[in-house]
């Protein structure tokens, strides 16, 4: 462990089928983990929701929608942290994607509405910090949200 | 899975299962669409039941919406607050017509 780095009180590692009817009982799973702590439950609502849309664009995204893919969701509770690691071996996100992902529609306009597309930009409001990389092969979207107000 | 009846003009459409996510997404657009194609043009969407929306479920509504273009309406009825905070995030408050219960809905499209 290199030096200053910090190491998590607690962590929780989940592995999953990469298939949408399996996202809710991982996202279900890390709620239960947030209620450990002192977070809002309004505030776990968020990262419920935000990890759904991560884990819903790998199911959709790297893996596109076929079966067999593993997906592998780790919790990590720091002192005043909380980090989501996200991994797959599917195909990577052009990080670019994560560079100000913006939600543009015109309400007087129907025809404008997003019927998709907007997973990243609610992750992005959903969590303060959002890392992604790939290595060897493996996909990991790392999600950070403070446990206290800051 | 969608209960609906008529109400008047008004087709109030409830969902029963607790989450409208990515795995659901479809079949609800499924009877969204069914029951615009079967003649319903003000349509009163009953979340009460619903815990958890994902952007899915919401671009599920948003094309239940869109399919009806301007011949009708489609407006939400018992959102809980994570659903009414996706609204918020999405900025889709601004485009669905929102009332705290079905039967307020109702009234106000009838």
């Amino acid at each position: 462990m290199a030096r200053g780095q910090a190491v998590p009180d607690r962590r929780v590692d989940l592995t999953l089928e990469a298939a949408f009817p399996n996202v809710a009982m991982a996202t279900r799973a890390v709620a239960g983990v947030c209620a450990l702590t002192d977070m809002k439950p309004e505030h776990i609502d968020e990262v419920e929701l935000g990890l759904a849309e991560a884990i819903n664009n790998v199911v959709e995204h790297a893996y596109d929608g076929r079966e067999g893919g593993e997906v592998r969701v780790s919790v990590l509770l720091f002192p005043q942290v909380l980090r989501i690691d996200i991994e797959d071996e599917g195909r990577a996100m052009d990080p670019r994607l994560l560079v100000d992902p913006q939600l543009c529609f015109d309400c007087g306009d129907p025809d404008s509405l997003p019927e998709g597309g907007m997973g990243l930009a609610l992750i992005r409001q959903l969590f303060d910090a959002i890392a992604y990389e790939t290595r060897d092969g493996r996909n990991r979207m790392t999600l950070t949200r403070w446990l206290v107000v800051i | 899975m969608i209960d609906s009846e008529a109400r008047g003009g008004v087709t109030l459409a409830r969902l029963t299962d607790k989450r409208l996510d990515a795995a659901a997404a479809p079949g609800f657009k499924t009877g969204i669409s069914a029951l615009i194609e079967g003649g319903a043009d003000r349509i009163v969407l009953d979340l009460t039941a619903v815990s958890f929306v994902d952007s899915s479920g919401l671009g599920a509504i948003v094309s239940a919406l869109k399919q009806l273009g301007s011949r009708g309406d489609l407006v939400l009825a018992g959102l809980q607050p994570p659903v009414r905070k996706l609204l918020q995030l999405t900025r889709l408050d601004r485009v669905f017509k929102t009332y705290d219960t079905a039967e307020d809905a109702v009234a106000a499209l009838g």
